[in-house]
């Protein structure tokens, strides 16, 4: 050992032998660190093992406890001892010369500081420890172990300690080993590939202006506010195919602020206009909306106009037409076919629709019948979502209109009855209608419950309005009876009488409220619409997109 | 070893330093039996110099958990040299097998916390000036 002077020490570094173990804990004595690495025999096998891997056991008592590895690894390291010496005896002589040179050091003594190992090798421990997965059972084992260690021999040998542990052996299940990895890696994901998408050669407008406009697709029925005008003249440049088309959308909604898409479609196309499903829709998107229910179903509605607020936009309000059961073979075998008919022929009541389903607007049908009541003025102050502007027995009525003229033009045999059915209920329904305008003007009632219904609508101050309109739709009647007494005469007598054997019960009814002329007028009427509408050809059809 | 025996009776407390040479090693190449000089001992940089060629400058460093010290024995010789004449036929015995599969006594040293790594100094002149003073 060499004396340290002013800080310094000199001497020859020793042989390389002996290995460090980098243990990755704080141990609480060397010897616990050794039972942990599985004691000095497992230490010493670990060396001459070609695996070099030395385990450690965080717990040692537990027979599932998972080792961590420590990795040999080459190193250069040496080891500085330094210790403290005490003073020899004291001399009189050498006494009187250490108090002379330095009292302090006297007391305090020397340090000696010396290399005394060279370790060529290490022992690191750079992988996972794994979650020390502890069981109560394991603990209770553990512990017992211990105590069973250090008391005496007998107690091991114990009967009763044999089976408590073997009870507890059969509850002991292994942890499951949480990493099948001990020592850590780099994965290395691929790059998610970059799907580029194709943009449509029919985008010309600049995506942020439809992204900022508000939403026109199916809107609700209540809500407050609807979507505003919008000046689109802004976006796309004058000039160009956009501007042009979008032109004339948008006077077709200057003319006409709701529109059926059909129609729409008809109408542009007979304009010499055709484009993709997609154009149109985006043409629309910029000046109209439509809501997703109510009496305006699915129909295009100018930006910034309230039908719900305009009582005018009861012309163009919509209605269904639904083919009855016993006819549908027939549109199933056109359907089949894909054949289509021209929309303006089948709200002229032409042609029979080939779909179960039709929706129709009113503004679009040809007749007197539903054009004279729906221009008559709104029977109600305000737009509800299942009539809108009309009352439920106009509703009624009109549909049923909607039922007899589409059956008069079927082009099968079959309908005959269902014709004559509905023509009757028609009649009636109407007679209905007639019943509860006439009521208004405070008739008497013959049946109970007519005379509550009245009652309740005569609190109402603005029926008695309507009640005067009735009064104006009673001269109608009387004008189309006028109307109806020149086509007296063309009658085929064949077809009266079939119709007059099939209802006489009917007739009786008829003759005790109205004159016998009345019938007579009606007949004559659909016989003359017939003749009327055979003065036009049927048009050539053409092919429009559908929804 | 009684003068060893003798300085161990008198030694209190003993503390131990890993001189850590790893980020050298490439560097140099530590002869065997090579000469040191260690200055600098009660500064925070001790200086170290090997067979007066080298000279490195250290740092201390705490380590990650505790380093343990092994050294590493033959058993053979401690049974030579313990045996009597009867035991001296089976040490040679034991001599055979220990040549064939050499055990060693592996024995903890010590255990420390404190950790002098060492590099290499940029200036080779200031080592042969620190060599000359040294000499």
């Amino acid at each position: 050992m060499g004396v340290i002077k002013d800080g310094t020490i000199s001497g020859v570094l020793p042989e390389p032998q002996g290995f460090m173990v980098h243990y990755p804990a704080y141990p609480s004595s060397i010897s616990r660190a050794v039972d942990t690495l599985g004691g000095i025999q497992a230490i010493q096998k670990a060396r001459c093992s070609k695996s070099n891997k030395l385990e450690l056991r965080f717990r040692p008592e537990d027979p599932y406890s998972h080792p961590a590895f420590g990795e040999l690894r080459p190193t250069n390291s040496l080891l500085l001892k330094i210790s403290k010496t005490k003073p020899p005896p004291p001399v009189h002589d050498a006494e009187a010369s250490s108090s002379s040179t330095n009292g302090e050091q006297d007391q305090e003594g020397s340090l000696c500081a010396d290399i005394v190992a060279r370790f060529p090798e290490a022992y690191f421990f750079y992988g996972m420890a794994d979650y020390q997965h502890v069981i109560p059972v394991h603990a209770d084992v553990a512990r017992r172990k211990k105590r069973n260690w250090s008391e005496l021999e007998e107690l091991h040998f114990d009967k009763g300690g044999f089976m408590d542990l073997d009870h507890e052996d059969v509850m002991i299940i292994v942890p499951p080993i949480f990493a099948p990895k001990d020592v850590p890696e780099n994965l290395v994901l691929r790059p998610a590939t970059m799907s580029s998408s194709k943009k449509k050669p029919e985008e010309v407008v600049q995506p942020h202006f439809e992204m900022d406009m508000e939403p026109v697709l199916a809107i609700d029925f209540d809500i407050k506010e609807i979507p505003k005008k919008v000046n689109w003249e802004e976006y796309i440049p004058q000039g160009s195919d956009q501007w042009e088309l979008q032109m004339v959308v948008s006077r077709m909604f200057d003319e006409r602020p709701i529109w059926s898409k059909n129609s729409l479609t008809e109408l542009l196309l007979d304009k010499g206009l055709s484009f993709s499903h997609s154009m149109l829709r985006r043409l629309l998107s910029r000046i109209s909306y439509y809501f997703s229910s109510g009496p305006f179903l699915r129909f295009w509605i100018k930006k910034g106009y309230d039908p719900r607020k305009d009582p005018n936009s009861r012309i163009y309000q919509r209605i269904d037409y639904r083919v009855p059961v016993p006819l549908r073979s027939y549109c199933d075998a056109h359907s089949a076919n894909k054949s289509k008919h021209r929309w303006k022929d089948i709200c002229a009541f032409r042609v029979f629709p080939y779909k179960f389903q039709t929706s129709l607007q009113f503004f679009d049908l040809v007749d007197d019948y539903i054009q004279s009541e729906i221009n008559k003025p709104p029977f109600r102050p305000t737009c509800t979502s299942g009539t809108g502007w009309f009352s439920q027995h106009m509703i009624n009525c009109i549909r049923q209109r909607l039922m007899v003229r589409y059956l008069s033009v079927f082009p099968k045999p079959g309908a005959e009855n269902l014709l004559r059915a509905a023509t009757l209920k028609f009649e009636k329904l109407k007679r209905e209608c007639y019943r509860h305008a006439m009521k208004l003007d405070g008739e008497e009632c013959q049946q109970a419950n007519l005379g509550l219904e009245e009652n309740e609508e005569l609190d109402n101050g603005e029926d008695e309005e309507e009640a005067a309109e009735g009064n104006d739709s009673d001269e109608e009647w009387e004008e189309e009876h006028d109307l109806a007494g020149d086509n007296e005469m063309p009658l085929p007598s064949d077809s009266y009488i079939n119709f007059e054997n099939l209802s006489r019960t009917h007739l009786q009814d008829l003759f005790v409220n109205f004159p016998p002329n009345e019938i007579d007028c009606d007949n004559v009427q659909a016989n003359g619409s017939e003749e009327e509408y055979q003065i036009y050809g049927e048009d050539s059809e053409d092919n429009y997109s559908d929804e | 070893m009684e003068a060893n025996a003798a300085s161990h009776d008198h030694e209190d407390q003993d503390e131990y330093v890993l001189l850590n040479l790893d980020g050298v090693s490439d560097l140099i190449d530590i002869p065997p039996n090579a000469k040191y000089v260690l200055t600098g001992l009660d500064t925070l940089n001790p200086v170290l110099i090997i067979d007066d060629k080298f000279k490195l400058i250290g740092e201390y460093e705490e380590t990650i958990g505790t380093c343990i010290a092994f050294t590493e024995q033959e058993a053979a010789v401690v049974h030579e040299e313990t045996g009597p004449s009867e035991v001296n036929i089976f040490s040679g015995t034991r001599l055979i097998d220990s040549s064939q599969a050499p055990t060693t006594q592996v024995k903890p040293v010590c255990q420390l916390h404190k950790v002098l790594k060492f590099k290499l100094s940029p200036d080779s002149e200031i080592q042969n000036v620190t060599a000359k003073e040294a000499k």
